[in-house]
């Protein structure tokens, strides 16, 4: 039981680290908040609202993200994101980044 | 007005002002798109199932403080300072207080009721007296912790270099935790000698009534007025120093005269005569006969002794912060090897 809150809590600070990189590679196509969760979850990951938003308001204050509110297809108005120019060169190092950690956690733990 | 407004305008509540516009019509889009796929375009949504959206999205507190990014007091940057001078000024508080127990016991009777009443008397006062020292303390850091200072330490944190440990660091270099320190006490005291002067005092209980010798009399507080202006050009000069990165020949001067000034005013207040209320005649009036006298020289005797440290410690710092004034090769710090 204590064993299983633990990996909770180190599953939880894993997914916190990563969700930058899920949130950023999934915005090369506009997105409003709420498709964006469904696209993530989609794909398995499973974000929380109350962690995306904040989220995308911190990568855009950073300049990784632009974001406008538009009204599409007579709809409600929606704030859309896309990533910008840096934030493209961010996700490049990024990509690298995580997959020579991928590579090296493989052989460490296989 | 609907569920969703009320809950959007209670979570606006707690948003900064700054973005709380636009972060709730952000979170107004998104609840009406989830409401709209829970109800598959059927219409209005029930009453229940937006209370079921609301309850699941989170409490408007909650959802407001992900929102934030200044959640704390007091950060990780200062903390490690901010702990050593609650501990410091945790021990003068006490020290102080116990020293007030000493003096208002020895005229009880130590195993009546009023020696209960005295000690538990004590032990309300010195609980009040910390955790308005705490109060203080934290508010002076908190506020340090939101200006340029706080970006300062973290500046020099991450372009810290192992080199600094052997070498020397400069004579004129700003020593930070020296000037906070000097605020933080500088504030303290002005606090105490404004707001709380009955923590300078004795209180006893005489015949079931409680009685307040204060040991500063009226003629040490007629000085209060220079006490407070000296005392908050120091708070505002350490306060300026706090953004500089190096003691120029204006600073260096500017603190000469205030050290002097300081000085001078407190020669001016230890030489006036009756400053402390310890007299023969007010320890007799609380029950103190024997050893009153010798009490009271003691206390009589302080000023002298207080003028000497006082211009000893101000003639050392003036001679120091003339010498490096003028002759830049002087250090007072220690070399590491």
């Amino acid at each position: 039981m204590e064993n299983d809150e633990l990996v909770q809590n180190m599953l939880l600070e894993l997914r916190r680290g990563v969700l930058s990189i899920a949130v950023l590679s999934q915005l090369s196509k506009e997105e409003y908040g709420y498709s964006l969760l469904k696209a993530l979850s989609d794909k398995g990951m499973e974000i929380d609202q109350s962690t995306l938003y904040p989220l995308l308001r911190r990568l855009e204050s950073q300049g990784l993200l632009q974001s406008d509110w538009r009204i599409v297809d007579e709809a409600r108005p929606r704030r859309y994101y896309v990533i910008s120019l840096q934030g493209r060169a961010v996700l490049a190092k990024l990509k690298r980044e995580w997959s020579a950690m991928a590579e090296t956690l493989k052989q460490m733990l296989s | 007005m609907n569920l969703i407004d009320k809950y959007i305008a209670e979570v606006g509540k707690h948003l900064p002002r700054k973005n709380r516009a636009d972060i709730e019509a952000e979170i107004r889009s998104t609840l009406e798109d989830m409401l709209d796929e829970r109800n598959q375009g059927k219409g209005p949504a029930a009453e229940a199932t937006v209370m079921e959206l609301l309850k699941e999205y989170g409490s408007p507190r909650e959802v407001a403080a992900t929102y934030k990014t200044h959640q704390y007091l007091i950060g990780p940057r200062l903390f490690p300072i901010f702990e050593m001078v609650i501990r410091i000024v945790f021990a003068v508080v006490a020290g102080a207080s116990l020293i007030g127990l000493g003096v208002s016991l020895a005229k009880t009777d130590l195993t009546g009721p009023t020696f209960v009443s005295n000690l538990g008397e004590w032990f309300g006062g010195l609980i009040s007296g910390l955790i308005a020292a705490f109060g203080n303390v934290a508010l002076i850091f908190a506020i340090i912790d939101r200006t340029q200072v706080a970006n300062k330490f973290e500046k020099e944190f991450k372009e810290w270099d192992p080199k600094e440990l052997k070498s020397e660091p400069g004579p004129d270099q700003i020593d930070l935790p020296d000037h906070i320190a000097t605020i933080i006490f500088t504030f303290l005291g002005l606090a105490v000698l404004n707001l709380y002067p009955n923590l300078l005092s004795i209180r006893y209980s005489s015949d079931g009534t409680w009685v307040t010798l204060p040991v500063l009399t009226e003629a040490f507080f007629r000085f209060l007025p220079w006490i407070n202006i000296l005392g908050l050009v120091q708070i505002v000069f350490n306060g300026f120093m706090l953004g500089q990165k190096d003691w120029t020949a204006a600073t260096r001067i500017l603190g000469i005269l205030l050290d002097i000034a300081g000085m001078i005013l407190g020669v001016a207040i230890l030489r006036t005569p009756g400053i402390f209320g310890l007299t023969p005649k007010a320890l007799n009036a609380i029950g103190i006969v024997e050893g009153a006298d010798n009490l009271s020289r003691l206390f009589n005797s302080l000023p002298t002794l207080i003028i000497v440290i006082v211009v000893a410690v101000t003639v050392i710092k003036v001679i120091k912060s003339s010498l490096r004034l003028f002759n830049k090769s002087t250090s007072p710090y220690p070399v590491m090897k």
